[in-house]
């Protein structure tokens, strides 16, 4: 079932974004690395802050990539349809 | 490919350390370079491939109009995304930051000159957000504006186009009393605190380009 674009992903709070030698990962309160983020993750886990719908997220992407609408569409929810796959965002009441 | 770049920064000296810099490439030739965008602007643009603009530089129409021509890309003097989001939106591809390597800086000036946008690592996830919470400021400001009256819009449209008190009545034919009023009430709906607050968010409404308001001259 498509991801709802009206929805608001926010970061679970147990979790927290470690850098190590350039690259960033998302870690757990131990420390333990569960994913890595590329420059456009890190962007996109950034702004999960619970308070974003994914269409602002789309539209302010618009403003900063040439890339067609539909592509960015598919893009920004395809990573945030990972971060819920991966258990690292709250489960939407 | 060769690549041909044009450079605009209003400092003589980082200017020419750019044009060293960047000119032992092989994929990179100098074009025109300016202290000013005005004088960038006038030039001619038809070799050109990309231009490397100060973000000091920061005049809205001239680097539009300069966007418009070639692929711009801003040389952002600190590590902020506020001039970059500003460039952005009227048609910049992207920045560089000052601590970027030749190499880098090459690989983004071949990027912008394919047409491909150019964010500085580190600064899009803060970019985003900026753009993010901009876009709510507008919406609201949008929202705000739907609630004056057709004559307070009006005054708006004329106030952001510098028009004063005196010329704005003699346009509206009504008294400066009366576009003072408008003017406060306004200011009011639309929670600004000053006239140049209210000329900012005209111009950024795109609300100060309504042409020839004023044209009925009814009681208000």
């Amino acid at each position: 079932m498509p991801l709802d674009s009206t929805r608001k992903p926010l970061r679970r709070h147990d979790l927290s974004v470690s850098e190590s030698e350039g690259v960033f990962h998302v870690v757990d309160q131990s420390g333990t690395p569960l994913f890595r983020l590329n420059d456009t993750a890190r962007a996109l886990w950034d702004v999960c802050d619970g308070e974003t719908s994914i269409d602002e997220i789309i539209s302010a992407a618009g403003q900063l990539f040439a890339a067609p609408t539909p592509v960015l569409r598919a893009d920004v929810i395809q990573g945030i349809e990972e971060f819920y796959a991966m258990g690292l965002l709250e489960a939407e009441r | 490919m060769t690549f041909c770049l044009a450079i605009a920064d209003e400092d003589n000296m980082l200017r020419s350390a750019l044009i060293e810099y960047l000119n032992d490439s092989d994929a990179l030739t100098i074009g025109p370079t300016a202290d000013t965008l005005s004088e960038l602007a006038a030039g001619e643009f038809s070799a050109i491939d990309v231009a490397l603009v100060s973000s000091r530089l920061t005049d809205p129409e001239l680097l539009a109009d300069v966007s418009a021509k070639t692929s711009v890309l801003i040389l952002l003097k600190q590590a902020s995304g506020s001039d970059l989001v500003s460039a952005l939106e009227v048609g910049a591809m992207g920045g560089v930051t000052m601590t970027s390597t030749p190499a880098a800086l090459l690989a983004n000036i071949e990027a912008a000159a394919r047409g491909e946008a150019c964010v500085p690592r580190g600064l899009l996830g803060g970019l985003l957000q900026r753009l993010i919470h901009r876009n709510r400021e507008l919406m609201a400001a949008d929202q705000k504006l739907a609630s004056l009256s057709r004559r307070e819009r009006e005054v708006f449209a004329l106030l952001g186009q510098g028009l004063e008190i005196d010329e704005i009545a003699n346009r509206l034919v009504v008294t400066p009393q009366t576009v003072r009023t408008h003017a406060y009430n306004l200011m009011t709906k639309l929670g600004v605190h000053s006239r140049l607050e209210a000329v900012r968010l005209a111009q950024e409404l795109g609300v100060a380009n309504d042409s020839q308001p004023g044209a009925s001259n009814a009681a208000g």
